[in-house]
């Protein structure tokens, strides 16, 4: 055969994006000239509908009439006066197709470059689906947060003057299913608590008593390292936590599946012993860079395998997992949660389903497009996923999600006491598998939460 | 030679399960006695056949026979027709290419498949096949065997045979076993052609008379741990053959000649054969931009005769890749995958980048055509043609209708390990490099996804180091 396909290009083709976004802050406002408007706007809302009509991996929408969707829109384009009502719109267009990874991101609130990173400033707290509330789950030591009192364990009762109730509606309306959108609410949480550095959010709070409070708090620069952007996918805040015990006990967690961390895990990972156990947290973790996921699973094995394979409107792609030398081969457990998206559950559900780990937690977010990102004529980001993504056993994710195998709940009290029952659960099972004998879960006691190393 | 046959074994042929590669010569001394017994084992052996006289008369073979592979994949059935000029044809439904017709008429070989196309059989390959179906072809051992010697009788499975090392005139000593009480020729061994390889052995059963003649209704061919077995439903000697089987359809050859100027036409185009023949080495930079993403990196290739090649690139926030062929290893090494060796259809897809001339051996890699006719390519006529080779589509290529170019490439490419994508490339901005006239553009465009390569420098014949192209494990 002759093919003429340069291993550069298939190289390039790799290099999607698996990883849930979400639109919930409000950008400052960038004017664009009043005379350009309407070109720009009519331009831009090609620019969506065509990628989606030429890219949508199911020739068929999945039984949208995508057609009719440009018209049902287009007569409401002229409505959209500035920027904002333009997302919204093109936004609620892209909801009808009920997938995730097709979202609008205000250019406004993406970094690409080091002076940029102001853009996004934090509150220094991550949270969580618990007992069907949305509570914090972690607050970082120094950070805002901290400093103004917030404590895991405490239930959010509204951000920025809008009730959880309300947010929640939206999600419905957006057309997340009423089950589902209650999974995506600590997503949509931390994504309004993301605004330019400097910007004062506020947030209410409900503390174990029930007491309930407003905090206000000033989103405070990212003050560890930054992923490099690839091509339109931007910069994003990075967080990796890398310990071994002396028991051979190990804990990997990384915030964001991206190459600017992958030399950090395959370090940390060539470093483990034969008779360790491995713990993977992707909790909270959102998804990344795709083929990430194989080439972490490629330092767990030692065979080649797949997590699975995406199918594209005119094409498939496998994630095969290639073993390497010196390869970790003891148990690994793998920690999941709501927050766990994309690319989390890829490696999560490949290494299930190929008995390589065991997934400890709570069942996944169901959010595992394949994705690409194309800058639109207004200047906005458009995320828009491009393939279907199933398990080597043909599972759909999307939807869906990892179901643990073993369901463990995380409880306010717990969380309120530095308790951690999934990583207990975790370690007590990765020591039973070291020792080959059956151990006490109990006596293993509830480790707490390792202290956090950031990448520099 | 005795070519390791089945009889009517002309698809063994195409699929390149039949192949005898010369080897140094080996004689085998014989004395003139041990010679004439061995004349005598085969004289022996053809008289069983039929003798002489008959084999002699025979004008024409019609047969019907199945392979099997492997014991569960599906049979491939054969019918096989052919006189004693040589003229044959064969129609089969080979696994994975499916129905295929094969003749020749005297003058044009040809063969042709509903989905591969329509294609003329290279010379080497017709004579090969006329060789292994020459009804002559037991009257002639003693002429392809001129080194014959007896040796000692051996006894397999409980049974006597006799046993004749017969050295061919390509220098390899096969081992002819002959059924002691019926003289038939039931088993031959041919040497492996290096250290590294395994033996061929055929092995001959269930003969069955036909007429005056007797066949070995069933074979088995072993090498290594591969298996065919060919079964003859029917065999039916000098039967009428209408000619005009043999002739390939008027239609067909007429296309086949649009074809092949057309193929001329851009081996023009390009800069014929000697400007790419006088490169040795050629290293290429370009830079891939993937325009659906924004995502841009640098690629460099370097190739060297005759088929070594490494591939580098270099991804802002990505990292490095490489994947390259040393002679022996196809490898792939990456920041995200770690090093990985390839294989399979990866390895292949590499491997056929690596060759310099690549761009100048379509009509050898792609034996069978089908011309779709005249399309538009970026608002110029072109020649639309489907090539193929027998293990399948290699795509649409366009060429155009006036300077000869391929301007388009539609194919189903492979992107690595159980993954292909369908996909258009689209040829431009082509310029003389050396004499070569080489794309400096390369678009390609699938609907999710588009990507531009374009070339910054071609460099050849400069100096390079076969180290470069070694796996990289620590990269």
């Amino acid at each position: 055969m002759i093919h003429r396909f340069s291993p550069a290009a298939r190289w390039a083709l790799v290099l999607l994006v698996s990883i849930l976004t979400v639109r919930a802050t409000e950008p400052e406002k960038e004017k664009i000239p009043e005379a350009d408007w309407p070109d720009v706007r009519e331009r831009t809302f090609t620019e969506v509908w065509q990628t989606v009509n030429d890219t949508y991996c199911d020739p068929t929408f999945g039984g949208v009439d995508w057609a009719a969707m440009r018209v049902k829109y287009h007569a409401k384009l002229a409505d959209s006066t500035d920027k904002a009502k333009l997302r919204d719109l093109l936004q609620s267009m892209l909801n009808e197709l009920r997938r995730t990874h097709f979202a609008i991101l205000p250019r406004e609130a993406a970094v690409f470059t080091p002076a940029e990173r102001t853009r996004i400033g934090t509150v220094g707290a991550t949270f969580a689906r618990v007992e069907g509330q949305i509570v914090v789950a972690k607050v970082h030591p120094g950070s805002p947060a901290d400093l103004a009192g917030i404590t895991p364990g405490q239930v959010v009762l509204g951000v920025n003057g809008f009730t959880m109730a309300q947010l929640g509606s939206w999600l419905t309306q957006a057309g997340m299913s009423e089950s589902r959108s209650s999974f995506y609410l600590a997503n949509y949480v931390t994504g309004w608590l993301r605004r330019p550095v400097g910007t004062e959010v506020q947030l209410a709070l409900a503390d174990a008593a029930g007491g309930a409070k407003e905090v206000k708090l000033t989103c405070a620069p990212h003050d560890g390292a930054w992923s490099e952007p690839l091509g339109n996918f931007p910069s994003l805040p990075l967080e990796m936590t890398t310990t071994r015990a002396p028991d051979g006990l190990a804990y990997l967690s990384f915030n964001l599946f991206t190459p600017s961390l992958m030399k950090g895990v395959r370090t940390f990972l060539r470093s483990l012993q034969p008779g360790d156990g491995l713990v993977i947290d992707l909790r909270g973790n959102g998804g990344g860079v795709t083929v990430m996921a194989p080439g972490i699973s490629g330092w767990l094995t030692t065979k080649e395998f797949s997590l699975g394979g995406m199918s594209l409107r005119q094409g498939f792609m496998s994630f095969a997992v290639f073993p390497q030398e010196k390869a970790f081969t003891g148990p690994v457990a793998i920690l999941i949660d709501s927050g766990s998206a994309s690319t989390s559950e890829i490696l999560a559900a490949g290494l299930q389903e190929e008995g390589r780990a065991r997934i400890f937690g709570e069942r996944s977010a169901g959010a595992a497009l394949p994705s690409s990102f194309k800058t639109l004529p207004m200047g906005d980001l458009f995320q828009f996923a491009i393939a279907d993504m199933k398990t080597p056993k043909g599972k759909v994710l999307e939807g869906e999600g990892v179901a643990p195998d073993q369901d463990v709940q995380r409880t306010r009290a717990g969380l309120a006491a530095g308790e951690d029952p999934v990583l207990s659960a975790a370690n007590s099972w990765l020591d039973r598998e070291r020792h080959a004998a059956p151990a006490n879960a109990a006596g293993a006691g509830t480790p707490k939460i390792p202290a956090e190393s950031k990448p520099r | 030679m005795m070519r390791f046959f089945f009889r009517g074994a002309a698809a063994l042929v195409f699929l390149g399960l039949v192949g005898c590669v010369s080897t140094p010569p080996n004689p085998v001394g014989a004395s003139s006695s041990e010679s004439r017994a061995a004349d005598a084992i085969i004289d022996r052996w053809i008289e069983g056949l039929g003798g002489e006289r008959a084999i002699r008369k025979l004008a024409s073979l019609e047969t019907r026979q199945s392979f099997q592979f492997d014991p569960g994949a599906r049979k491939m059935e054969i019918h096989m027709r052919k006189v004693a000029s040589g003229n044959y044809r064969f129609e089969g439904n080979l696994s994975g290419v499916g129905e295929l017709a094969e003749g020749f008429d005297g003058r044009t070989a040809w063969r042709e498949n509903p989905s591969l196309g329509f294609g003329l059989i290279p010379t080497q390959e017709l004579i090969n096949t006329l060789q292994t179906d020459d009804f002559l072809r037991p009257l002639k051992t003693r002429l392809m065997y001129p080194r014959r010697r007896k040796v000692a009788d051996e006894t397999l499975g409980g049974r006597s045979f006799q046993v004749l090392a017969m050295g061919g005139r390509d220098g390899v000593t096969e081992k002819w076993l002959f059924a002691a009480d019926t003289g038939r020729l039931m088993r031959v061994e041919r040497p492996p052609l290096n250290s590294a390889g395994t033996p061929i052995v055929m092995e001959y059963s269930d003969y069955r008379k036909v007429g005056e003649f007797a066949y070995a209704f069933g074979t088995e061919r072993t090498e290594g741990a591969n298996k065919i077995t060919m079964r003859y439903a029917s065999v039916r000697p000098n039967v009428p053959i209408d000619q005009k089987i043999f002739t390939p359809p008027a239609d067909r050859m007429r296309e086949a000649k649009e074809v092949e100027r057309i193929l001329a036409k851009h081996l023009d185009a390009i800069g014929g054969i000697e400007p790419l023949a006088r490169i040795s080495t050629r290293v290429i930079t370009a830079s891939v931009e993937v325009t659906t993403s924004g995502i841009k990196l640098h690629t460099t290739i370097t190739q060297k005769r005759p088929n070594l090649i490494v591939s580098e690139q270099d991804m802002p926030g990505m990292g490095r890749s490489s994947q390259g062929f040393d002679g022996r290893t196809g490898w792939s090494s990456s920041d995200m995958q770690g090093y990985r060796t390839l294989a399979d259809a990866e390895l292949q897809s590499l491997v056929s980048n690596s060759d310099v001339r690549v761009d100048a051996q379509l009509r050898e890699r792609c034996p069978m055509r089908t011309l779709l006719g005249e399309r538009d390519v970026n608002g110029r006529p072109a020649y639309a043609i489907k090539l193929a080779s027998l293990q399948g589509v290699a795509g649409t290529y366009f060429f155009d209708k006036e300077n000869g170019r391929l301007v388009r490439i539609e194919s189903v490419f492979n992107v690595g390990p159980q993954s292909n994508l369908r996909a258009a490339l689209d040829f431009s901005d082509f310029r003389n490099v050396e004499g070569v006239i080489m794309p400096f553009v390369t678009t390609m465009t699938n609907p999710a996804m588009r990507t531009v390569t374009t070339l910054e420098s071609v460099k050849v014949n400069v100096p390079v180091d076969d180290a470069i192209f070694r796996p990289r494990k620590d990269d």
